[in-house]
């Protein structure tokens, strides 16, 4: 039972079913052979009016007005009883879009955040919510333009003073506008200011000592990395704000495929066209398995 | 039976449930204490030689009436998780969309006119549902849209009515206090800032005068914003932001696409509001607006080929239309372009009439698909229905040949460089209201740009240039002060993108008005990659090419990773009225519509460059001889 009230679907039912009550108490009025204009549909009719034209109808306009909407509400009733809305495109696309719409609503409904909710999220999506690489590093670069060869100038530097420490050493790479010393940094800034490759090489080089050559978008550097802390997973409390913000994302998300899928079960879809290339028809037949 | 029974009872839910959607009037109360809390706890870096922050602040999303008609499926909260580097549904051919590197700071800048109003219009609950047009809009009928998107422009743009339903004030307001929540949502002081932003979007007669208006926080914003309906007439705009500010709510406005206001946005002599230009219109207009966008989407606005000839790199990104529907070229290239009106301003401020043009630059997206295709290579159009590379190249279904050619022209967005000490509200809004701040063309180029009278020839070589730079001249935005006589010198310093493309010259563009009130411009070339020297009738060699077209890739072997100069104006006259700015160019790399071409497995179109040089614009130094 438990599993069931976790179920959106259920939910879905169970409230429909419950508003389909209360629908039929409030809308009482324009049953299948009643048509009522009362003063709400005159205003309504009168301002779209205004809007079109700049100026109120006059009496004559809005009696013209109010047969025409007369006229449009007989023969929609009258197509809906012949079924003339069937395999019509826009109101397929329109009615659709409503189904679509009522899953953003229902999954604040089904799935609210709640502390234990939020909390469950945590625990199932620790990685996320990691936080990145830190270190406390220095490095030198050398850039192709001041060496015909970066590399081999970066191994040279290397060999012959690669056991001076960090003392000494800036000086033996070339001048430019990035930080000699980088003290308790983390992998976030190190992609933005040294580019993507650079950082990932860090993750498993040697501490304590001048080692490369490490490349990055700039040339090619040498790195002393005096502390790496790996990531870790923070407290729920922390992080609280940003799980709650990918829960109610996520949840948005997930309530409306289940309600799709949960939909779609109720058909049986086969693709018959054989026109496609086969690519897309085995992943059309993937996404119609239940 | 079974199916419209669950129909009615699924509708009856959306009515109850609908509620959920409107802003809770508590919720003021919680953000604020949730950002205090995130300031307290995270360290923000604090750079006293500033750092460089690349964003934009030129977005909208289905929120947009446009950018929903067009196909986007997404809204403010999707584009702020974007920026972040999320993946986000792209509408089109459903492609997603994902930044390779995320950005620093976003503002989402929805239209003003009619915000949040069209999504609605699918939601039975939601008055919007009840408009005329409705049906068409929400409907699958392109043409039947784009009719009544014509509609609703027309309304805005030729009547300037307000559409009763669409513009209803209850929805209005409610609308743009969640766009303000959601902002507040996703800002981290140090990490991610966030802007509350709207667009006000006058075109008269399809000319566009547009502007995105920009607050400092969200703690003290107004409970509507300003649309074109209210008023089409800057003058008006900037009246209602000096209201704005007097109240105690901080905000700026940048102007965007001169180059489509047909000679509107930087006006001769007379406005389009009627003023007279004079010391309190220029005053007025540099209070509210002191940077412009250089380059978005809709193409560069720094100048035509037309208004300067002898510059062989100004056909660059060049969208020459107006708004009107028909792909009409503007006849005025003067008053569009801002080089041009640098140097015009020069002669205003000579003349005693301010100088209502001094503008400083950023770049910028005017995406209507909440994410920002910055990244030439991960370009997926400017609207929903252009994530599609058939609809990019061929245009979309439907759409006549010279609408296609439109789509086509549209460049990659541009992007701001904002020089601040750290990455919040405050420090990035102060940064673009003194103008530190420069344009891309979409990389994350790094230029610095000081002016001053005694930087020593050798400052470069010290190991705390920056430092001396600040302390002995102007950044980028600033004013030279009077001369003794002596010319002024420039520091100028640019690092290619880390994981972008070399660099092919720095340039400096100097416009000056002489004696006669004259106007004048000429380009430096002050670095040159490759060790170039230009040759004895001063010609410089081209950088070369790597781009290969068919597999639409390039490489580093030409270029340099890093050039600067210390140069000193050897035409300087101390009497004349100047203003300077530096260009810095890449090296070629391939055209998104080369990227595409690739993707489809075709050639390149033989009407589009295959490879362009993107750059940066520095924001300008003025000297004034009094």
């Amino acid at each position: 039972m438990k599993q069931l009230l976790k179920e959106p679907l259920i939910h879905f039912f169970l409230l429909g079913g419950l508003l389909f009550v209360l629908y039929s108490q409030v809308n009482k009025s324009d049953t299948e052979q009643d048509i009522i204009v009362d003063n709400a549909d005159v205003e309504h009719m009168a301002e779209l009016w205004r809007m079109q034209w700049q100026r109120p109808p006059t009496s004559e306009e809005l009696q013209g007005l109010i047969d025409k909407y007369v006229n449009q509400e007989v023969l929609y009733r009258e197509a809906l009883r012949m079924n003339l809305d069937h395999n019509d495109e826009i109101v397929k696309r329109r009615l659709s879009q409503k189904m679509e719409f009522l899953g953003q609503d229902l999954s604040g409904l089904v799935a609210p955040a709640s502390e234990d909710n939020l909390k469950a999220y945590f625990e199932d999506h620790k990685k996320d919510f990691a936080t990145p690489y830190r270190y406390t590093l220095y490095q030198i670069l050398f850039t192709a333009d001041n060496h015909v060869n970066p590399y081999d100038k970066a191994k040279a530097v290397l060999k012959e003073y690669g056991a001076i420490g960090t003392q000494g050493m800036r000086e033996k790479g070339d001048p430019f506008l990035l930080d000699y010393a980088l003290q308790d940094t983390d992998a976030f800034y190190l992609n933005r200011e040294f580019g993507e490759q650079f950082s990932q090489q860090l993750e498993t080089l040697p501490k304590g000592q001048w080692t490369g050559p490490v490349v990055s978008g700039y040339g090619i550097h040498l790195v002393f990395i005096e502390s790496r802390t790996p990531p870790s997973i923070p407290n729920f409390a922390d992080v609280k704000d940003k799980v709650q913000r990918d829960y109610e994302y996520q949840m948005e998300q997930e309530s409306q495929a289940a309600i799709l899928k949960a939909l779609k079960d109720n058909y049986k879809v086969r693709i018959t066209a054989d026109n496609l290339e086969k690519a897309i028809t085995d992943e059309l037949a993937q996404n119609q398995q239940p | 039976m079974k199916k419209s029974i669950f129909l009615t009872a699924s509708l009856t839910i959306m009515f109850f449930a609908g509620c959920k959607n409107d802003p809770k009037s508590s919720s003021d109360q919680t953000v604020i204490q949730r950002i205090d809390s995130t300031l307290t706890e995270a360290s923000i870096k604090e750079h006293p030689f500033k750092e460089v922050y690349f964003g934009n602040l030129h977005v909208h999303t289905s929120w947009s009436f446009d950018g929903y008609i067009n196909g986007s499926v997404t809204g403010p909260d999707d584009a702020y998780r974007w920026a972040q580097g999320e993946s986000i549904p792209g509408g089109g051919d459903g492609t997603p969309l994902q930044i390779k590197k995320p950005l620093d700071w976003y503002a989402v800048s929805d239209h003003a006119e009619y915000l949040g109003a069209l999504p609605k219009m699918a939601d039975k609950n939601s008055m919007m549902s009840k408009h005329p047009l409705a049906a068409d809009i929400t409907g699958v009928d392109p043409a039947a849209s784009f009719a009544a998107y014509g509609k609703i422009s027309d309304g805005i743009y030729t009547y300037r009515k307000k559409d009763p339903i669409l513009g209803d004030s209850t929805f209005a307001a409610n609308a743009w206090k969640e766009l303000v929540d959601i902002a507040d949502k996703h800002y981290k002081p140090g990490k991610f800032t966030t802007f509350p932003a709207f667009e006000w979007t006058a075109a008269p007669d399809w000319r566009n005068l547009h502007r995105v208006v920009l607050f400092k926080d969200s703690k003290q914003v107004p409970a509507l914003a300003f649309s074109a309906v209210d008023s089409d007439v800057p003058e008006d705009l900037w009246k209602w932001m000096d209201n704005q500010r007097n109240q105690g709510h901080p905000l700026l406005a940048v102007p965007h696409n001169g180059n489509a206001s047909d000679g509107l946005m930087f006006p001769l002599e007379t406005t389009y509001g009627g003023s007279t230009i004079n010391k309190d219109y220029s005053a007025t207009r540099m209070r509210n607006e002191p940077v412009l966008e250089m380059i978005q989407i809709k193409g560069s606005s720094e100048t035509h080929p037309s208004l300067s000839p002898n510059d062989e790199f100004a056909g660059f990104e060049i969208w020459d239309y107006t708004l009107a529907a028909g792909a009409k070229e503007p006849k005025h290239k003067r008053g569009g372009y801002v080089r041009e009106a640098l140097i015009r301003s020069l002669k205003y401020d000579m003349e005693g009439k301010g100088s209502p043009f001094k503008y400083g630059f950023i770049g910028d997206s005017d995406t209507h698909n909440s994410y920002s295709p910055i990244e030439e290579d991960n370009y997926h159009g400017k609207f929903g229905f252009e994530n599609n590379p058939k609809h990019r190249l061929d245009g979309p279904p439907g759409v006549d040949e010279k609408s296609a050619n439109q789509v086509r022209k549209f460049g990659s967005a541009g992007l701001a460089g904002v020089w601040a000490k750290s990455n919040t509200r405050e420090d990035i809004f102060e940064a673009i209201l003194r103008k530190e701040t420069f344009a891309t063309s979409g990389p994350r180029l790094k230029v610095r740009f000081f002016g001053g009278y005694e930087y020593p020839e050798n400052i470069l070589s010290g190991t705390n240039w920056i430092e001396a730079a600040y302390s002995g001249g102007v950044p980028m935005g600033g004013d030279l002060g009077t001369s003794n006589g002596k010319a002024p010198v420039f520091i100028i310093h640019a690092m290619k993108e880390v994981d972008g493309a070399n660099l092919d010259r720095i340039q400096i563009i100097k416009g000056w008005v002489d004696a006669k009130g004259e106007q004048h411009e000429k380009i430096y070339n002050v670095a040159l990659s490759d060790d170039r020297k230009p040759d004895a009738n001063g010609k410089i060699a081209a950088v070369g090419n790597t781009v290969n077209a068919a597999e639409a890739s390039y490489t580093n072997d030409i270029g340099d990773v890093e050039l600067m100069a210390v140069w000193t104006d050897p035409e300087f006259d101390a009497s004349q009225y100047a203003v300077y700015y530096a260009r810095v160019i890449q090296i070629p790399t391939p055209r998104w519509s080369t990227y595409d071409a690739k993707t489809l497995g075709r050639a390149p179109r033989e009407d589009l460059p295959i490879s362009i040089q993107e750059r940066a614009w520095s924001s300008p130094i003025w000297y004034n001889p009094n």
